[in-house]
């Protein structure tokens, strides 16, 4: 008797014991996955650094008492970011109603199934920068809104150049001018990481070639084309117009090097341009960096245009709400004030020919010309080996340590090999 | 250390955690009871995700992206060690062992130093202790990003060595790089745990050999070497297990590019960036055993000759 009462003891506490630890279990998953309440649409994007992503919450929630939105900010860095988007998505989690992504995880992201359809009325492609609705769309449909422009352009130093080089043969002959002045002429980003990608892409692109079938579903890059745009970068190492040590530039590298005075070009996306202006102890140059259009083979270049959307959860538990939301976070007006507050570049045409803005920043009509000639990255479900293959071989390549060719047949095989729907 | 004691034959038997209800007083029965919220709270924490990761590295991702995991068999093991991806694999398997083995022989001699250093000091000796501890302190993906300032191509240690090397450029200076963070930021961790054994040398056994005429050398090769060694071997070993899974300094140094893509950054590369989450288990996995593998030689080997090394002190 008193061993069965003993027993039923046992037994309530360890059943009091098990529910304060699946309390604290759940309590940790609630920490850890921001609480939605029902009916608030929730955005999830990079940390608001400016404040302006928030303001722009409060004014759409004040018009909306009835569909609140909320910002949930993921991790600063780009990798994590996605990591986090992904985990929910393959949860099937309706947490985020939308989020802000890169460009080059629309591909994978809706071939998944994980996001809903934009209606095209909701997003006239017209509006955008073709590269920007390119970036977008998945099988003709739109899957993510275009929302920040990020152009790859040419800073050059307008005290000592009179004219920017409109060609790669140009921009060579200009170098004569930095060993004048004991400086190096030329840098994009050419350390082995996702910007040397870009700068490879775009290299081959200026040259008239491609990295990928217009179908996306095979490697283009052994041809003529693609061997002039990875020479550009392959022989700037041998013949010196790229200095040795840009082998380890990334942006930031780059950046300081052109800032400290050291470079005369520098391929770079667009911020360079207020740090480089704005004077200050970091940069040696203020007043004399000016922007234009990368150079390519015979014509001006073919930039890659970076930048971030606008996706809705195919998971949202109301997609209307939050596609109307989208529209009105990247429409017109907002993309104003990002241009106006957060100094990024905005993806609608039209403001890029609006006087008042063009006054303030007089480097607009370039990056229109950019952006109008601009293609997004290469589109691919597997778009991280994808960009492995291409910056791990055109790396052998600029180190010299691979002829030109045996990159391209490299990349071409690793590519192909990324592309395999065995993944 | 608690390894050189040999386990006593009529030590009280081990308390049977999971004998629930079958002891022979209620009291044994209750105490059952009471450690099964801990049991499993730790096969939550523990078991759940080692079990789940063995299960998806015998499935691959349905490419719709529902979790609709498909049965695989080997294949991602296959495909790692002997498939499409044997060269990145065993690559980054060298690169592992290789940073392993030089990052810990440097670490023990520099941290076995730095130890006798600590010890020595008369004067200003919490000043010492707290500049050779400041760099374990420092969380390692900082220590990574002050490396990697340090080494740019206009970075302090070229303007000090007066030479341009391009340390993250090319494949041995790269290497290099990595592994004077690693022994920078750990040889204080080896030489914390030999400070430990040396304060365990009765200063009793160096007068006796002094007295008999020992010279210095003579003295640390047969006094002090074999009386740390057990709290030198428990170091490597704890070092050695870290330094097979090191991720962060190449991550952050060179994004594994010129020959430092490690297993654990190539597991990440394939499981996180690529998500392919059966063939990053199959890879961890086969980490884990690699690592478990090490770590059973190890003890192995070492506590015979942590036993022996203690005889010697005595001995001596």
């Amino acid at each position: 008797m008193r061993a069965s009462r003993g027993r039923r003891g046992d037994t309530a506490t360890l059943l009091a014991a098990l529910g304060a630890a699946a309390a604290l279990l759940a309590g940790g998953c609630a920490g850890s996955l921001p609480y939605t309440a029902d009916g608030e649409i929730t955005v999830a994007g990079a940390k608001d650094t400016s404040g302006n992503l928030n303001k722009l919450i409060d004014v759409w929630n004040a018009a909306h008492p009835d569909k609140k939105a909320r910002y949930v900010e993921l991790a600063a860095e780009s990798g994590l970011q996605r990591q986090q988007v992904m985990q929910n998505f393959l949860a099937h989690s309706p947490t985020y109603d939308a989020v802000i992504t890169d460009d080059t995880w629309t591909t994978e992201f809706a071939d998944k199934g994980w996001l809903a359809p934009l209606p095209a009325d909701d997003f006239p492609p017209h509006e955008y920068f073709p590269a920007a609705v390119d970036a977008g769309t998945v099988g003709g449909t739109l899957y993510a809104a275009p929302y920040i422009a990020s152009p790859v352009v040419l800073f050059y130093r307008d005290d000592l150049v009179a004219r920017p080089p409109r060609t790669w043969s140009e921009l060579i002959g200009d170098c004569a001018i930095a060993a004048a002045h004991q400086m190096g002429c030329y840098a994009g980003q050419f350390a082995s990481y996702e910007g040397l990608t870009v700068n490879v892409t775009s290299a081959i692109r200026s040259a008239g070639g491609d990295i990928l079938s217009v179908d996306g579903t095979r490697a283009v890059v052994d041809t003529p084309q693609a061997r002039h745009g990875l020479e550009f970068l392959v022989n700037g190492f041998r013949q010196g117009y790229i200095p040795k040590e840009a082998i380890t530039y990334q942006e930031e590298e780059g950046r300081r090097a052109f800032q400290r005075g050291s470079l005369l070009f520098l391929s770079n996306y667009s911020y360079v341009y207020a740090r480089a202006n704005t004077p200050g102890p970091d940069t040696a140059i203020a007043g004399k960096a000016a922007v234009a259009p990368i150079p390519g083979l015979d014509n001006p270049g073919v930039t890659s245009v970076g930048g971030h959307m606008m996706a809705v959860s195919a998971f949202s538990r109301h997609r209307q709400d939050t596609i109307e939301f989208v529209r009105y976070f990247t429409g017109e007006d907002n993309e104003r004030q990002l241009l106006l507050k957060q100094s990024v570049a905005p993806v609608w045409r039209k403001l890029y020919d609006d006087p008042d803005l063009i006054k303030r920043f007089p480097f607009l009509p370039t990056l229109k010309e950019s952006l109008e000639r601009g293609r997004a990255r290469p589109k691919t479900a597997n778009y991280s080996a994808l960009s492995l293959a291409v910056q791990t071989a055109a790396y052998a390549a600029l180190q010299g340590a691979v002829s030109v060719d045996a990159a391209l047949a490299a990349m071409s095989d690793q590519i192909d090999s990324a592309l395999d729907g065995d993944r | 250390m608690t390894v050189t004691t040999r386990p006593d034959a009529e030590r009280t038997p081990r308390p049977t955690g999971m004998a629930v209800g079958t002891g022979p007083s209620g009291c044994r029965s209750a105490g059952g009871w009471l450690v099964l919220p801990t049991l499993v709270l730790l096969g939550l924490v523990i078991g759940y995700p080692i079990v789940r990761a063995l299960w998806l590295s015998l499935h691959t991702e349905a490419a719709t992206g529902d979790r609709t995991d498909v049965f695989v068999g080997l294949a991602n093991y296959l495909r790692a060690l002997v498939g499409r991806d044997h060269g990145g694999f065993w690559n980054s398997v060298g690169v592992t062992v290789l940073f392993a083995v030089t990052t810990v022989a440097l670490e023990v001699v520099i941290g076995t130093l730095l130890a006798l250093l600590m010890q020595r000091v008369r004067r200003g000796r919490s000043l010492v202790l707290g500049s050779v501890l400041v760099p374990w302190a420092i969380p390692t993906a900082v220590t990574a990003v002050l490396w990697k300032w340090m080494l740019q191509p206009d970075g302090i240690v070229n303007a000090v060595l007066g030479k341009k090397i391009l340390w993250t450029g090319s494949e041995w200076p790269a290497r290099v790089a990595i592994i004077v963070a690693d022994t920078w930021k750990t040889a204080p961790f080896i030489a914390l745990l030999v400070l430990a054994g040396l304060q365990l040398v009765p200063p009793s056994v160096h007068e006796a050999a002094r007295v008999d005429g020992a010279s210095a050398a003579q003295r640390f090769w047969r006094i002090t070497l074999p009386m740390i060694w057990p709290s030198l071997m428990v170091a490597v070993l704890f070092r050695t297990l870290d330094a097979l899974r090191m991720y962060d300094l190449p991550a952050i140094l060179t994004e594994g590019a010129n020959g430092t893509t490690t297993l654990s950054l190539f597991t990440y590369q394939a499981a996180l960036d690529q998500a392919r989450f059966g063939y990053g288990s199959a890879l961890s996995t086969i980490t884990f055993l690699f690592v478990f593998a090490v770590a059973i030689a190890f003890v192995r080997i070492l506590s015979r000759r942590i036993v022996a090394g203690a005889g010697a002190g005595k001995v001596a």
